[in-house]
Protein backbone atom coordinates (compact mmCIF):
# COMPACT_ATOMS: atom_id res chain seq x y z
CA UNK A 1 0.00 0.00 0.00
CA UNK A 2 1.36 3.40 -0.65
CA UNK A 3 2.12 5.83 1.85
CA UNK A 4 -0.80 6.23 4.49
CA UNK A 5 -1.63 9.87 3.27
CA UNK A 6 -1.72 9.60 -0.29
CA UNK A 7 -3.90 5.79 0.24
CA UNK A 8 -6.37 8.26 1.98
CA UNK A 9 -6.52 10.60 -0.92
CA UNK A 10 -7.10 7.67 -2.92
CA UNK A 11 -9.54 5.98 -0.71
CA UNK A 12 -11.65 9.59 -0.79
CA UNK A 13 -11.05 9.46 -4.65
CA UNK A 14 -13.48 6.64 -3.96
CA UNK A 15 -15.92 7.54 -1.73
CA UNK A 16 -19.35 7.99 -3.72
CA UNK A 17 -21.39 10.43 -1.82
CA UNK A 18 -25.10 10.68 -2.92
CA UNK A 19 -25.73 12.63 -5.66
CA UNK A 20 -25.52 16.32 -5.43
CA UNK A 21 -28.60 18.35 -5.06
CA UNK A 22 -29.60 21.43 -6.24
CA UNK A 23 -29.78 23.98 -3.90
CA UNK A 24 -30.12 27.00 -5.77
CA UNK A 25 -33.69 26.80 -6.84
CA UNK A 26 -34.86 25.89 -3.11
CA UNK A 27 -32.38 28.82 -1.39
CA UNK A 28 -33.74 31.03 -4.11
CA UNK A 29 -37.47 30.59 -2.93
CA UNK A 30 -36.42 30.73 0.83
CA UNK A 31 -34.38 33.74 -0.08
CA UNK A 32 -37.56 35.28 -0.91
CA UNK A 33 -39.52 34.53 1.87
CA UNK A 34 -39.55 36.53 5.24
CA UNK A 35 -37.06 35.81 7.70
CA UNK A 36 -38.18 34.34 10.78
CA UNK A 37 -39.99 36.16 12.96
CA UNK A 38 -38.28 36.90 16.39
CA UNK A 39 -40.52 35.83 19.00
CA UNK A 40 -41.21 39.08 21.66
CA UNK A 41 -40.77 38.23 25.29
CA UNK A 42 -43.61 37.58 27.12
CA UNK A 43 -44.31 35.62 30.44
CA UNK A 44 -43.98 32.55 30.64
CA UNK A 45 -46.35 30.14 33.13
CA UNK A 46 -44.06 27.15 33.77
CA UNK A 47 -40.60 26.50 33.38
CA UNK A 48 -40.27 24.17 31.33
CA UNK A 49 -41.79 25.24 27.45
CA UNK A 50 -42.93 22.72 25.50
CA UNK A 51 -41.66 19.39 25.42
CA UNK A 52 -39.78 17.45 28.14
CA UNK A 53 -37.93 14.43 26.82
CA UNK A 54 -36.62 11.97 28.87
CA UNK A 55 -34.57 9.42 27.40
CA UNK A 56 -34.41 5.84 29.01
CA UNK A 57 -33.04 2.56 28.32
CA UNK A 58 -34.82 0.55 26.13
CA UNK A 59 -35.92 -2.11 28.73
CA UNK A 60 -36.35 0.29 31.66
CA UNK A 61 -40.06 1.85 33.08
CA UNK A 62 -39.67 5.49 33.42
CA UNK A 63 -39.60 5.90 36.80
CA UNK A 64 -42.38 7.20 38.91
CA UNK A 65 -40.76 10.01 40.55
CA UNK A 66 -39.76 11.32 37.13
CA UNK A 67 -43.58 10.99 35.45
CA UNK A 68 -44.33 13.62 38.37
CA UNK A 69 -42.17 16.24 38.10
CA UNK A 70 -43.34 15.89 34.19
CA UNK A 71 -47.16 16.50 35.45
CA UNK A 72 -45.87 19.06 37.48
CA UNK A 73 -44.75 21.29 35.10
CA UNK A 74 -47.90 21.14 33.60
CA UNK A 75 -46.78 20.90 29.91
CA UNK A 76 -48.68 19.35 27.49
CA UNK A 77 -48.13 16.84 25.17
CA UNK A 78 -44.94 15.72 27.12
CA UNK A 79 -43.21 13.11 25.58
CA UNK A 80 -41.44 9.68 26.89
CA UNK A 81 -39.49 8.82 24.57
CA UNK A 82 -36.79 5.38 24.66
CA UNK A 83 -33.47 5.65 23.81
CA UNK A 84 -30.35 3.56 24.63
CA UNK A 85 -27.93 6.08 24.43
CA UNK A 86 -27.71 9.51 24.39
CA UNK A 87 -26.24 11.75 21.72
CA UNK A 88 -22.25 12.69 21.77
CA UNK A 89 -21.90 16.30 21.77
CA UNK A 90 -18.39 17.78 23.30
CA UNK A 91 -18.43 20.06 26.60
CA UNK A 92 -19.20 23.44 25.38
CA UNK A 93 -18.54 23.38 21.60
CA UNK A 94 -17.03 26.61 20.55
CA UNK A 95 -20.33 26.80 18.15
CA UNK A 96 -22.53 26.59 20.84
CA UNK A 97 -22.49 29.96 22.99
CA UNK A 98 -23.09 32.18 19.84
CA UNK A 99 -20.48 35.58 19.71
CA UNK A 100 -18.85 36.99 22.58
CA UNK A 101 -20.22 40.07 23.33
CA UNK A 102 -20.45 42.85 26.59
CA UNK A 103 -23.02 43.11 28.58
CA UNK A 104 -24.36 46.09 27.42
CA UNK A 105 -24.25 44.36 23.81
CA UNK A 106 -26.13 41.35 25.17
CA UNK A 107 -28.64 43.73 26.79
CA UNK A 108 -28.78 46.06 23.70
CA UNK A 109 -29.99 42.32 22.30
CA UNK A 110 -32.21 41.23 24.55
CA UNK A 111 -33.03 43.84 26.96
CA UNK A 112 -34.62 41.73 29.24
CA UNK A 113 -31.65 40.15 30.61
CA UNK A 114 -30.04 40.31 34.23
CA UNK A 115 -26.57 40.38 35.29
CA UNK A 116 -25.90 37.75 38.03
CA UNK A 117 -23.20 39.11 40.56
CA UNK A 118 -22.30 35.94 42.22
CA UNK A 119 -21.23 36.06 46.03
CA UNK A 120 -17.99 33.99 45.77
CA UNK A 121 -16.94 34.75 42.23
CA UNK A 122 -18.36 37.68 41.29
CA UNK A 123 -19.79 39.28 37.73
CA UNK A 124 -18.85 36.64 34.87
CA UNK A 125 -15.89 36.28 33.18
CA UNK A 126 -16.93 36.34 29.39
CA UNK A 127 -21.07 36.87 27.92
CA UNK A 128 -21.88 35.39 25.23
CA UNK A 129 -24.87 35.87 22.89
CA UNK A 130 -26.57 33.56 20.02
CA UNK A 131 -29.45 35.06 18.08
CA UNK A 132 -29.66 31.74 16.63
CA UNK A 133 -32.27 30.53 19.64
CA UNK A 134 -35.74 32.26 19.21
CA UNK A 135 -35.67 35.04 21.33
CA UNK A 136 -31.80 35.01 21.60
CA UNK A 137 -30.13 33.28 24.28
CA UNK A 138 -27.38 35.40 26.51
CA UNK A 139 -24.25 32.87 28.65
CA UNK A 140 -22.46 33.96 31.63
CA UNK A 141 -19.52 32.03 31.82
CA UNK A 142 -17.15 32.22 34.91
CA UNK A 143 -14.10 30.93 34.50
CA UNK A 144 -12.77 30.10 30.78
CA UNK A 145 -14.24 28.27 28.02
CA UNK A 146 -11.59 25.57 28.22
CA UNK A 147 -12.26 25.41 31.92
CA UNK A 148 -15.66 26.92 32.82
CA UNK A 149 -16.59 26.50 36.30
CA UNK A 150 -20.18 27.57 36.06
CA UNK A 151 -22.61 28.87 33.39
CA UNK A 152 -25.70 30.56 33.18
CA UNK A 153 -27.80 30.80 30.61
CA UNK A 154 -30.95 33.21 29.80
CA UNK A 155 -33.33 33.17 27.45
CA UNK A 156 -36.02 35.91 27.16
CA UNK A 157 -37.68 34.48 24.29
CA UNK A 158 -40.46 31.68 24.09
CA UNK A 159 -38.57 28.72 23.08
CA UNK A 160 -39.75 25.09 23.09
CA UNK A 161 -37.29 23.57 24.99
CA UNK A 162 -35.99 19.68 24.80
CA UNK A 163 -34.21 18.00 27.80
CA UNK A 164 -32.64 14.53 27.30
CA UNK A 165 -31.88 12.89 30.40
CA UNK A 166 -30.26 9.72 30.12
CA UNK A 167 -31.57 6.50 32.73
CA UNK A 168 -29.09 7.65 35.79
CA UNK A 169 -30.23 11.42 35.64
CA UNK A 170 -32.75 12.77 38.54
CA UNK A 171 -35.40 15.28 37.99
CA UNK A 172 -36.67 17.00 41.00
CA UNK A 173 -39.18 20.11 41.32
CA UNK A 174 -37.41 23.33 42.51
CA UNK A 175 -38.49 26.31 44.26
CA UNK A 176 -36.74 29.51 43.56
CA UNK A 177 -38.42 32.10 46.09
CA UNK A 178 -41.91 31.14 44.64
CA UNK A 179 -40.65 30.54 40.93
CA UNK A 180 -41.13 27.07 39.55
CA UNK A 181 -37.73 25.87 38.50
CA UNK A 182 -36.73 22.02 38.13
CA UNK A 183 -33.64 20.67 39.16
CA UNK A 184 -31.41 17.73 37.34
CA UNK A 185 -28.61 16.14 38.32
CA UNK A 186 -26.89 12.55 37.63
CA UNK A 187 -25.01 11.44 34.46
CA UNK A 188 -25.00 13.88 31.15
CA UNK A 189 -28.03 15.54 29.85
CA UNK A 190 -28.72 17.55 26.74
CA UNK A 191 -30.79 20.91 26.22
CA UNK A 192 -31.37 21.76 22.98
CA UNK A 193 -34.14 23.78 21.74
CA UNK A 194 -36.51 23.40 18.96
CA UNK A 195 -38.83 26.37 17.22
CA UNK A 196 -42.39 26.06 16.64
CA UNK A 197 -41.97 24.24 13.23
CA UNK A 198 -40.85 21.11 15.14
CA UNK A 199 -37.32 21.96 13.70
CA UNK A 200 -34.35 21.52 15.86
CA UNK A 201 -32.58 25.21 15.68
CA UNK A 202 -30.36 24.54 18.56
CA UNK A 203 -26.79 25.60 18.08
CA UNK A 204 -25.64 25.22 21.70
CA UNK A 205 -26.44 21.36 22.73
CA UNK A 206 -24.00 20.82 25.11
CA UNK A 207 -23.05 18.08 27.98
CA UNK A 208 -24.09 19.59 31.39
CA UNK A 209 -23.32 18.76 34.83
CA UNK A 210 -26.14 19.17 37.54
CA UNK A 211 -28.29 21.64 36.15
CA UNK A 212 -30.92 24.52 38.02
CA UNK A 213 -33.56 25.12 35.69
CA UNK A 214 -36.17 27.89 36.50
CA UNK A 215 -37.94 31.09 35.84
CA UNK A 216 -37.24 34.24 36.73
CA UNK A 217 -39.95 37.32 35.58
CA UNK A 218 -39.83 36.86 31.51
CA UNK A 219 -36.23 34.74 31.46
CA UNK A 220 -35.64 31.15 31.35
CA UNK A 221 -32.66 30.94 33.18
CA UNK A 222 -30.07 27.98 33.30
CA UNK A 223 -27.58 27.42 35.66
CA UNK A 224 -25.13 24.73 35.21
CA UNK A 225 -21.92 23.73 36.80
CA UNK A 226 -20.49 21.13 39.30
CA UNK A 227 -22.83 22.33 41.88
CA UNK A 228 -24.87 21.16 44.99
CA UNK A 229 -28.63 21.48 44.80
CA UNK A 230 -28.45 23.94 48.26
CA UNK A 231 -25.53 25.56 46.19
CA UNK A 232 -27.70 26.38 42.99
CA UNK A 233 -30.78 27.40 45.04
CA UNK A 234 -28.59 30.28 46.79
CA UNK A 235 -27.23 31.42 43.47
CA UNK A 236 -30.32 31.29 41.94
CA UNK A 237 -32.52 33.10 44.32
CA UNK A 238 -29.23 36.26 44.48
CA UNK A 239 -30.55 36.71 40.67
CA UNK A 240 -32.40 39.68 40.81
CA UNK B 1 -18.91 35.79 -26.20
CA UNK B 2 -18.27 34.05 -22.95
CA UNK B 3 -18.88 36.00 -20.28
CA UNK B 4 -16.13 36.12 -17.62
CA UNK B 5 -16.28 34.07 -14.29
CA UNK B 6 -17.27 36.84 -11.46
CA UNK B 7 -14.28 36.80 -9.00
CA UNK B 8 -15.62 35.49 -5.73
CA UNK B 9 -15.27 38.39 -3.55
CA UNK B 10 -17.20 40.78 -6.22
CA UNK B 11 -20.07 38.18 -5.88
CA UNK B 12 -19.93 38.11 -2.13
CA UNK B 13 -20.06 42.20 -2.22
CA UNK B 14 -23.00 42.13 -4.70
CA UNK B 15 -25.04 39.79 -2.09
CA UNK B 16 -24.67 41.50 0.62
CA UNK B 17 -26.19 44.07 -1.46
CA UNK B 18 -29.00 41.95 -1.76
CA UNK B 19 -28.40 40.69 -5.62
CA UNK B 20 -29.89 37.39 -4.88
CA UNK B 21 -28.56 36.43 -8.11
CA UNK B 22 -24.84 36.77 -7.39
CA UNK B 23 -25.91 34.50 -4.43
CA UNK B 24 -27.30 32.25 -6.00
CA UNK B 25 -24.01 32.05 -8.34
CA UNK B 26 -22.47 31.65 -4.94
CA UNK B 27 -24.46 29.14 -4.10
CA UNK B 28 -24.08 26.84 -7.12
CA UNK B 29 -20.22 27.10 -6.77
CA UNK B 30 -20.07 25.66 -3.61
CA UNK B 31 -22.63 23.61 -3.05
CA UNK B 32 -21.01 20.43 -3.52
CA UNK B 33 -18.50 21.04 -1.28
CA UNK B 34 -21.05 22.26 1.46
CA UNK B 35 -23.57 19.22 0.73
CA UNK B 36 -20.72 16.75 1.15
CA UNK B 37 -19.46 18.49 4.62
CA UNK B 38 -23.10 17.90 5.60
CA UNK B 39 -23.23 14.58 4.81
CA UNK B 40 -20.26 13.47 6.57
CA UNK B 41 -21.87 15.37 9.60
CA UNK B 42 -24.84 14.61 9.73
CA UNK B 43 -24.64 11.06 8.27
CA UNK B 44 -27.36 10.62 5.75
CA UNK B 45 -28.43 12.47 2.45
CA UNK B 46 -31.48 13.93 3.63
CA UNK B 47 -30.31 15.51 6.37
CA UNK B 48 -27.56 17.03 4.74
CA UNK B 49 -29.36 18.38 2.11
CA UNK B 50 -31.60 20.33 4.44
CA UNK B 51 -28.21 21.08 6.22
CA UNK B 52 -27.07 22.36 3.33
CA UNK B 53 -29.88 24.77 2.01
CA UNK B 54 -30.61 26.08 5.94
CA UNK B 55 -27.12 26.70 5.84
CA UNK B 56 -27.35 28.69 2.74
CA UNK B 57 -29.78 30.61 3.53
CA UNK B 58 -28.89 31.63 7.19
CA UNK B 59 -25.27 32.52 5.48
CA UNK B 60 -26.97 34.99 3.00
CA UNK B 61 -29.59 36.34 5.89
CA UNK B 62 -25.70 36.69 7.74
CA UNK B 63 -23.75 38.57 4.60
CA UNK B 64 -23.77 41.52 6.75
CA UNK B 65 -21.61 40.33 9.13
CA UNK B 66 -19.01 38.57 6.65
CA UNK B 67 -15.64 40.38 6.90
CA UNK B 68 -15.19 41.45 3.81
CA UNK B 69 -12.39 40.17 1.44
CA UNK B 70 -11.70 36.88 4.11
CA UNK B 71 -12.47 33.41 2.45
CA UNK B 72 -16.22 32.82 1.75
CA UNK B 73 -16.39 28.82 1.97
CA UNK B 74 -14.74 28.09 5.53
CA UNK B 75 -17.74 30.95 6.76
CA UNK B 76 -20.28 28.64 4.90
CA UNK B 77 -19.00 25.78 5.53
CA UNK B 78 -19.10 26.43 9.11
CA UNK B 79 -22.83 27.47 9.17
CA UNK B 80 -23.76 24.44 7.30
CA UNK B 81 -21.59 21.83 9.42
CA UNK B 82 -23.61 23.62 12.43
CA UNK B 83 -26.80 23.16 10.79
CA UNK B 84 -25.91 19.30 9.89
CA UNK B 85 -24.75 19.37 14.00
CA UNK B 86 -27.93 19.90 14.70
CA UNK B 87 -30.27 17.53 13.00
CA UNK B 88 -27.37 14.62 13.28
CA UNK B 89 -27.77 15.12 17.60
CA UNK B 90 -31.60 15.66 17.31
CA UNK B 91 -32.56 12.13 15.96
CA UNK B 92 -29.49 10.78 17.68
CA UNK B 93 -27.43 9.72 14.76
CA UNK B 94 -24.22 8.89 14.08
CA UNK B 95 -21.80 10.63 11.86
CA UNK B 96 -19.66 7.35 9.55
CA UNK B 97 -22.78 6.55 7.64
CA UNK B 98 -20.60 8.17 4.84
CA UNK B 99 -17.94 5.76 5.53
CA UNK B 100 -20.10 2.53 5.41
CA UNK B 101 -21.02 4.09 2.12
CA UNK B 102 -17.48 3.95 0.92
CA UNK B 103 -17.33 0.43 2.18
CA UNK B 104 -20.43 -0.36 0.19
CA UNK B 105 -18.86 1.29 -2.52
CA UNK B 106 -15.43 -0.12 -2.47
CA UNK B 107 -16.63 -3.48 -2.12
CA UNK B 108 -18.84 -3.42 -5.52
CA UNK B 109 -18.65 -3.47 -8.86
CA UNK B 110 -18.32 0.39 -9.13
CA UNK B 111 -15.82 1.83 -11.41
CA UNK B 112 -13.01 3.17 -9.44
CA UNK B 113 -11.04 6.10 -10.64
CA UNK B 114 -8.05 5.82 -12.52
CA UNK B 115 -5.91 7.31 -9.23
CA UNK B 116 -7.99 4.66 -7.58
CA UNK B 117 -6.63 1.95 -9.29
CA UNK B 118 -3.12 2.66 -7.66
CA UNK B 119 -4.77 1.50 -4.58
CA UNK B 120 -5.08 -2.49 -4.60
CA UNK B 121 -8.22 -3.84 -3.32
CA UNK B 122 -7.05 -5.61 -0.30
CA UNK B 123 -5.20 -2.60 1.01
CA UNK B 124 -8.31 -0.53 -0.14
CA UNK B 125 -10.09 -3.08 2.67
CA UNK B 126 -8.17 -3.05 5.26
CA UNK B 127 -7.88 0.85 5.51
CA UNK B 128 -11.22 1.33 5.24
CA UNK B 129 -11.51 -1.06 7.77
CA UNK B 130 -9.17 0.68 10.20
CA UNK B 131 -10.78 3.77 9.32
CA UNK B 132 -14.01 2.45 10.63
CA UNK B 133 -12.69 1.67 13.63
CA UNK B 134 -11.31 5.24 14.77
CA UNK B 135 -13.36 7.29 17.38
CA UNK B 136 -15.75 9.96 15.50
CA UNK B 137 -14.18 13.05 16.05
CA UNK B 138 -10.80 10.96 13.97
CA UNK B 139 -12.53 9.50 11.60
CA UNK B 140 -14.54 13.13 10.36
CA UNK B 141 -11.10 14.95 10.98
CA UNK B 142 -9.53 12.47 8.47
CA UNK B 143 -12.76 12.45 6.37
CA UNK B 144 -12.33 16.04 5.77
CA UNK B 145 -8.60 16.45 5.35
CA UNK B 146 -8.38 13.52 2.43
CA UNK B 147 -11.82 12.60 1.07
CA UNK B 148 -13.25 16.38 0.98
CA UNK B 149 -9.67 17.83 0.82
CA UNK B 150 -10.98 20.39 2.92
CA UNK B 151 -7.99 22.70 4.02
CA UNK B 152 -7.21 23.11 7.98
CA UNK B 153 -8.63 25.90 7.96
CA UNK B 154 -11.53 24.56 6.12
CA UNK B 155 -11.61 21.41 8.05
CA UNK B 156 -11.69 23.62 11.75
CA UNK B 157 -14.46 25.68 10.85
CA UNK B 158 -16.36 22.71 9.78
CA UNK B 159 -16.02 20.83 12.94
CA UNK B 160 -16.37 23.52 14.95
CA UNK B 161 -12.69 23.42 16.74
CA UNK B 162 -9.57 25.44 16.39
CA UNK B 163 -6.81 24.93 13.44
CA UNK B 164 -4.16 23.63 16.14
CA UNK B 165 -7.15 21.03 17.48
CA UNK B 166 -7.17 20.12 13.63
CA UNK B 167 -3.58 19.68 13.33
CA UNK B 168 -3.06 17.72 16.36
CA UNK B 169 -6.13 15.51 15.97
CA UNK B 170 -5.25 14.32 12.01
CA UNK B 171 -1.97 13.60 13.80
CA UNK B 172 -3.14 11.22 16.13
CA UNK B 173 -5.72 9.64 13.86
CA UNK B 174 -3.16 8.62 11.05
CA UNK B 175 -0.72 7.84 14.06
CA UNK B 176 -4.17 5.36 15.23
CA UNK B 177 -4.52 4.19 11.28
CA UNK B 178 -1.05 3.64 11.56
CA UNK B 179 -0.85 1.17 14.29
CA UNK B 180 -3.79 -0.73 13.15
CA UNK B 181 -2.32 -1.01 10.00
CA UNK B 182 0.80 -2.22 11.62
CA UNK B 183 3.06 -1.80 9.14
CA UNK B 184 5.10 0.61 7.25
CA UNK B 185 3.11 3.63 6.72
CA UNK B 186 5.65 5.95 8.92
Amino acid sequence: MPELEHALRQLGGLVEFPPEPDLAGGVRRRLGEAPPRRWAPRRIAIVALAVLVVAVGAAMVVPSARTAVLEWLGIKGVKVTRVETLPEVALLNDGGLGDRVTLAEARRRAPGLVEPHLKDLGTANEVYFSAAVPGGQATFLWGTKRETRLLMIQSPGEAFAEKMLGPRTDAEVADVDGQPGVWFSGDGHYFVYRDRGGKMREETARLAGNTLLWQHDELTVRLEGELSKNAALEIARSVR
Amino acid sequence: MVSRPQDESELVERARRGDERAYEELVRRHQGIAFRTAYLVAGNAADAEDAAQEGFVKAYRALGRFRAGAPFRPWLLQIVANEARNRRRSAGRRAGLALRAAGENLSGDAAPSPEGNLLAAEDRERLLGALNGLPEEHRLVIACRYFLDLSEDETAAALGVRRGTVKSRTSRALGRLRESLGEGHA
